[in-house]
């Protein structure tokens, strides 16, 4: 079962998507006004549904998902990961079943998840686990433990090795 | 359970079980045509240390096996010497008939195109093996060797102060160091778990028949260097 967040849309918008979402066998979805109010919890929910002002404003934070939000603006452009408030509602279902459907979406041979690929895509920049925890919003812990899963999954424990794959998988 | 072989066993026993024990064996000046001695019948016709052969066929072939005692027998210099041997095979034998069976893969896969770029980037990934390897090995002969032999009591500092504070001294331990080990071993798993595309298979035989030898001989002599230089280096200190 995956967690979908939806963020700073109006109520009766967030409520629209989250039905839509909850259609889909495997999802169940939870509404934030404010994303302030979601960060703390950031770490449960893999995919996302946002408003343009609040994706905007936190770059940081979603720039790094790719692939696991969908931004609502006024006018979808016809491209992912947008989508346009007055779009056709086929096109909105559309738009988020693949968003859902990338979720079971795995590296060829390695049956890593979503986030244990997100995991590795930071994992081999180089950075600490420290800054890759501030980074993905988990904890250090969190961090190490996706960290072994990965190794365990991939038969991979050196960096340049889990760097090797990435590479290869078209993760970095 | 593996067997722990003594003075009594046929010489040629360990081989029949495990047959990577013969780059082990000419290490000690003992070659193929080994004949129907006792280990110790061959370690007083070749002037082989007696419980020092014992120690390092034991460790080398049983991983539950600790020599104990045993070391109190061992001159440090018979087992730097026996060390330098294994350093040669794997730069002077493993790492080029590794190199020479990667190249033929992949002059076999050129016009494969997905293909061959995994295979080059496998093969860049061995070259950095191979650089970990030699710089293990350089150090093993220009930096730790000679100060095991020369100053036993300063080569302890230096280690006890490159394990509380690895900044300190830029030479990777020469014992309790599995980063090499880890690294083979994520070749052999590309190989055999991530490898995409078509290739010549006796060609792909051959070298990950290659690496695995590899990845077997750097193990167990690991264990040596852990289990019989480590303690050793600890009591003469």
């Amino acid at each position: 079962m995956y967690q979908a967040a939806v963020i700073g849309l109006s109520s009766l918008e967030a409520l629209a998507i989250s039905h839509i979402l909850e259609t889909f066998d495997n999802i169940e979805s939870e509404s934030f006004q404010d994303f302030g109010i979601f960060v703390p919890m950031s770490e449960r929910y893999a995919i996302y549904v946002v408003s343009s002002d609040v994706f905007s404003a936190n770059l940081d934070f979603f720039l790094p998902k790719k692939g696991r939000y969908l931004v609502v603006t006024a006018n979808g452009y016809g491209k992912d990961p947008l989508v346009g408030r007055n779009d056709d509602i086929s096109i909105i279902t559309e738009r988020l079943g693949r968003l859902v459907g990338a979720l079971d979406c795995v590296a060829d041979g390695g049956g890593l998840s979503v986030r244990e690929m997100e995991v590795l895509r930071v994992l081999v920049s180089g950075k600490t686990v420290k800054e890759i925890a501030d980074e993905l919003c988990i904890s250090p812990n969190t961090v190490i433990t996706h960290r072994k899963n990965i190794s365990s999954k991939l038969g991979i424990k050196s960096i340049s090795g889990l760097s090797l794959y990435a590479l290869m998988n078209g993760i970095i | 359970m593996m067997p722990v072989y003594n003075k009594d066993s046929r010489l040629s026993e360990p081989l029949f079980h495990d047959p990577s024990l013969i780059p082990v064996y000419n290490r000690f000046g003992i070659f193929l045509g080994v004949g129907d001695l006792s280990v110790r019948e061959a370690c007083e016709v070749h002037e082989v240390n007696l419980e020092f052969f014992l120690a390092v066929i034991n460790t080398y072939l049983n991983k539950d096996y600790f020599p104990g005692n045993l070391v109190e027998e061992i001159h440090i210099d018979m087992l730097l010497d026996y060390l330098e041997k294994t350093d040669s095979y794997y730069s002077d034998a493993q790492l080029p008939n590794i190199e020479r069976h990667f190249n033929f893969l992949l002059q076999k896969s050129v016009g494969q195109s997905a293909a061959g770029s995994s295979l080059e980037l496998l093969r860049k990934f061995f070259f950095e093996v191979k650089e970990e390897m030699t710089l293990m090995i350089r150090n093993d002969l220009e930096y730790w060797f000679p100060l095991f032999r020369n100053d036993l009591p300063e080569a302890m500092v230096r280690i006890e102060k490159r394990i509380n504070d690895p900044d300190s001294i830029s030479v990777s331990l020469p014992f309790n160091n599995p980063t090499l080990e880890e690294k083979i071993q994520d070749l052999i798993s590309f190989f055999v778990i991530h490898l995409k595309g078509d290739y010549d298979r006796n060609l792909l035989v051959a070298v990950v028949s290659a690496i695995y030898t590899l990845a077997k001989d750097v193990r167990q002599n690991n264990r040596i260097r852990d289990r019989i230089l480590q303690p050793i280096c600890i009591r003469r200190q």
